[in-house]
């Protein structure tokens, strides 16, 4: 059953929200909208899609995974880092970052052993999405199986309408908050109204044919294509860091011998340190091999590993590649490969 | 939920230089807690993260077999940051190691049968977890004939050299130790390792060979034994590979859709082959 | 008109085979956008187009053809880079068919967001002096010049024996290069470490500022050496700070200003407090500006007896 958020009530939604769950929600900041805390009077920006993903709430830029010092008796002591305990409220994440998290799920989670670190983010995790009435210049999640209205990955989903916002629950935890919130039912033309603009909104959301592309790929390792693609690419991570699925990351200590952290950092298939062997040997070698990585890492090899692609059509790649590189353009391409 | 990334406490019992420049050494390290002692639980091919608190970890093949209880032994090259920190530590020091990671050599499926390990270098570190369980008076006779074909730059850079001898005495092991150069006091062979393969020239019937080493000697090993008659599906080697968190998270060692932590380290050769060249 | 004078320019250039290989922009896949692309055969001349998307300079990729001829599409910021990258032995002159084009600046995407309050830009396009460009049921027309990138300031041609062939003339710029630095200056010390620290907290370290960036060719960069570790690879805003300073003081005296370094950060960190500053430190104490001499020196490669040296302490 739809229900419905008049927009004065949002604020007290939120703040309601925020006393069980740590709410995390898209705001202003400078000149982007990026995902942060809420505190009182803060007002969501509901337009748009966050600048950066909403992977950064599961999976930080940089973590601490334990601490450690070493006693007198030259023992070395691990302490575990402190968390708040309440379960991460997300509200107005977009259909493909929620669905990006449960792409995220299948490495941290559903391969042995489970990530503690991402669990303690993930679980009881309320995820509530906003359907995109106006998709961006780079959304093509429709190519990728998503849609602006997708609701894998949430528990309700917002969306705008006149004088307010309709919920869809979508899993049981949101069913559940939503009956002890409490919303009145949406009207008959609260919902059609949604309805229409989930229609709206698909349409504008496509873009590439993508079907069959993993199997294609299986057998494109040592195609030319490689050779062109990579040309114009600067070998930054810039995309790798805002791809709401890269997940890739580095493992390092610091402080001193005996005391410090070990941490998690992002880090990218685009530099060159990511394989290099301390014998001085690099599997990828070059330019050329990343980029293969990057672009078979989610359409050939996470989908024949986990299924669906690792790729949510966000565009956010499209949008921060300093040298325009268009992963629309490269999957049209392939798809017109014989 | 236990946190997959914290290491448990070790003491480094013993430590044995390989080589005559000293850049392997072998570690041998008990757990401090009894309990971790009975629960690690590994088989020949698997590996574990080694730590150096404030340092960092990387990623090390258990050369010591489960028949050996009690404590692990890690043969370690002198190369990085953790490695060179390893090679500061004395004896009595305390490290980190989790694990073990990886899946592990088909044991089972070699009962039976010939096996011969080719091991080039520090390349044997891995393939000794299998060779001592395999010649293990428990095990031995599960296995038919056993050969070992080792070989290193020099004399000096073979490890394991107070084993070497042990197994060379045992009458129930072919040996075949070689070095590419040889100096004013070596006696034995001389040759490359996949030369020295083709002299021994073992037969393909009912036979397994393990291998491990550098790249250049695996390339011509595979070709020497695929001109032998073996087939890619009876030749199993273990890959070395860039790692940091050895349990299917950080994607360092992704070759295509495989986990080298996970899914390997130890690949046959017929498995190699249906992979992407990264590695 | 120019366009087409450079389409001819470079399929002459690929038929004629004076180049193996011709690097220019293409039309971009995004509104006001162009993108860099790698001719061998002149009918792909067609595509090449100029103007003030052309944000990239397209010097950073002539050491990834070390054996080719290559003919390349410079604008004055370019060119400066490329003088530096002959001066320092990176790029063959004599390999390098340099193509000089007029430039009015370019388009620096963060002001123009910042103008559009940050409304999306579904379509673009340049009419002489105005980028003309539309959203969600919006239109505007902005001057150019109030959002060309802030580099473009005061931009200056190096000496034309550069150029193989120079298309049209380029355009005297207008505006103080160092009245950025002036402003900055007028803060105290504590405003100028808020402001930086406000930078390099925003700083991700995805390295696009070093990869766009023309001086930024070591083979290994120091932050990524093991050992030792120059530089932790976490999210203290110190460590971006060490990255960023290093990074300035190994261009200093070689950086021209390109701005690609900003143009390429996806974070719109504005680096060039640090870059124009020690750019004017070099001019100021050293007499030196890089980019516009192809016969100078390098900075750190000459000497003087009197250069100045009371800032050594």
């Amino acid at each position: 059953m739809a229900r419905f958020i008049p927009e004065a009530e949002l604020e007290s939604v939120l703040s309601r929200l925020a006393g069980p769950y740590r709410l995390y929600l898209p705001l202003l900041k400078g000149d982007q909208v990026e995902f942060g805390p809420w505190s009182e009077g803060e007002r969501p920006v509901l337009e748009g899609n966050a600048y950066g993903a909403a992977k950064q709430l599961f999976f930080p830029r940089s973590e601490i995974l334990f601490s450690f010092s070493t006693g007198p008796d030259g023992r070395p002591g691990i302490d575990e880092v402190g968390r708040d305990p309440r379960p991460l409220a997300v509200f107005g994440i977009r259909p493909c970052d929620a669905r990006s998290v449960k792409l995220l799920d299948n490495v941290f989670l559903r391969q042995d052993p489970p990530d503690s670190i991402y669990l303690s983010h993930r679980q009881g995790s309320l995820l509530i999405g906003l359907a995109c009435d106006h998709p961006g210049r780079s959304c093509f999640c429709g190519s990728l199986g998503g849609s602006p209205a997708g609701t894998e990955g949430l528990d309700l989903l917002l969306t705008a309408v006149d004088g307010g916002f309709t919920v869809d629950p979508v899993s049981e935890a949101g069913r559940e908050y939503a009956s002890g919130e409490g919303w009145p039912e949406a009207s008959a033309a609260q919902v059609a109204q949604a309805r229409a603009a989930h229609g709206a909104a698909a349409a504008q959301a496509a873009g590439v044919d993508t079907s069959g592309l993993a199997e294609k790929l299986e057998r494109m390792f040592d195609h030319e294509f490689w050779a062109r693609l990579h040309e114009k690419c600067l070998g930054c991570a810039a995309c790798t860091f805002f791809c709401p699925t890269c997940h890739c990351f580095d493992v390092v200590d610091e402080g001193k011998p005996g005391s410090g952290i070990r941490l998690r950092n992002w880090d990218s298939c685009m530099f060159p340190l990511f394989t290099l062997h301390t014998s001085g040997h690099n599997p990828r070698m070059s330019g050329k091999e990343r980029m293969r990585q990057r672009v078979m890492h989610k359409f050939c090899y996470y989908p024949l590993r986990f299924g669906p692609p690792a790729c949510v059509g966000c565009g956010r790649c499209i949008e921060v590649c300093p040298v325009n590189l268009d992963i629309r353009l490269v999957l049209a391409e392939l798809g017109g490969l014989a | 939920m236990k946190n997959p990334y914290v290491p448990e406490e070790a003491i480094i019992e013993e430590i044995i230089e390989e080589t005559a420049v000293n850049d392997v050494k072998t570690f041998r390290v008990v757990f401090t807690s009894e309990e971790t002692r009975r629960s690690f639980s590994y088989r020949p091919g698997q590996f574990a993260e080694v730590s150096v608190f404030g340092l960092g970890e990387a990623p090390i093949s258990i050369t010591s077999s489960p028949t050996q209880e009690g404590y692990l032994e890690f043969s370690i090259k002198k190369a990085g940051v953790v490695t060179t920190a390893l090679h500061h530590a004395e004896q009595g020091d305390r490290i980190g190691v989790r694990g073990p990671y990886g899946n592990v050599f088909p044991v089972e499926d070699m009962e039976g049968k010939n096996l011969v390990f080719i091991a080039g270098g520090i390349g044997l570190a891995p393939l000794r977890s299998l060779f001592n369980y395999c010649i293990h008076q428990k095990n031995r006779p599960k296995f038919q004939s056993v050969t070992m074909i080792y070989g290193a730059r020099s004399p000096g850079d073979l490890v394991f050299k107070w084993e070497l001898e042990k197994w060379d005495a045992r009458p129930d092991i072919d040996q075949y130790v070689t070095v590419d150069r040889g100096d004013e006091k070596w006696t034995g062979r001389v040759g490359f390792v996949p030369a020295v393969l083709m002299d021994v020239k073992p037969s393909p019937e009912n036979t397994v060979a393990i291998t491990c080493g550098p790249p250049i000697m695996i390339k011509f090993v595979l070709q020497n034994l695929e001109q032998l008659g073996f087939t890619p599906e009876q030749i199993v080697t273990t890959l070395e590979m860039r790692m940091k968190c050895g349990i299917g998270k950080c994607g360092r060692c992704n070759i295509g859709s495989q986990y080298v932590c996970m899914d390997g380290p130890v690949f046959t050769y017929a498995q190699l082959k249906n992979m992407p060249k990264e590695y | 008109m120019l366009e087409g004078l450079l389409r001819e320019e470079a399929a002459r250039l690929l038929r004629e085979k004076a180049v193996d290989v011709f690097v220019g922009y293409g039309p971009g896949s995004l509104p006001l956008r162009s993108t860099p692309v790698f001719l061998r055969d002149p009918a792909g001349a067609d595509s090449l187009v100029l103007g003030p998307t052309c944000e990239n300079n397209l010097t950073r990729y002539l050491s990834r053809f070390p054996k080719e001829r290559v003919g390349v599409v410079v604008k004055a910021c370019d060119a400066r880079a490329l003088v530096e990258l002959c001066r320092e032995n990176q790029v063959d002159r004599k390999r390098i068919h340099v193509v000089g084009v007029p430039c009015l600046g370019v388009i620096s995407r963060q002001r123009l967001d910042q103008k559009l309050g940050g409304r999306e830009v579904t379509g673009g396009s340049i009419l002489g002096d105005q980028v003309v460009c539309s959203g969600h049921g919006w239109e505007a027309n902005i001057p150019l010049a109030e959002v060309v990138h802030p580099s473009c300031a005061g931009c200056r041609l190096p000496q034309r024996d550069l150029f193989d062939v120079f298309l049209g003339e380029d355009p005297a710029k207008e505006g103080s290069p160092y009245a950025e630095v002036e402003a900055w200056e007028l803060q105290d010390a504590d405003q100028r470490y808020q402001r930086f620290s406000r930078e390099m907290e925003k700083c991700l370290r995805c390295y696009a500022c070093r990869q766009a960036c023309p001086a930024c060719y070591c083979p290994e960069c120091f932050v990524d050496r093991s050992q030792p570790a120059w530089v932790g690879g976490s999210d203290d805003a110190s460590e971006a700070m060490v990255f960023h300073l290093v990074r300035t003081m190994h261009v200093a005296g070689r950086c021209v200003d390109c701005g690609a370094c900003v143009r390429a950060c996806p974070q719109g960190i504005d680096l060039r407090i640090l870059t124009k500053r020690v750019e004017r430190d070099a001019r100021a104490l050293f007499d030196f500006e890089p980019g516009l001499d192809p016969g100078h020196k390098t900075l750190p490669g000459s000497f003087r007896p009197d250069d100045p040296d009371d800032f050594i302490k």
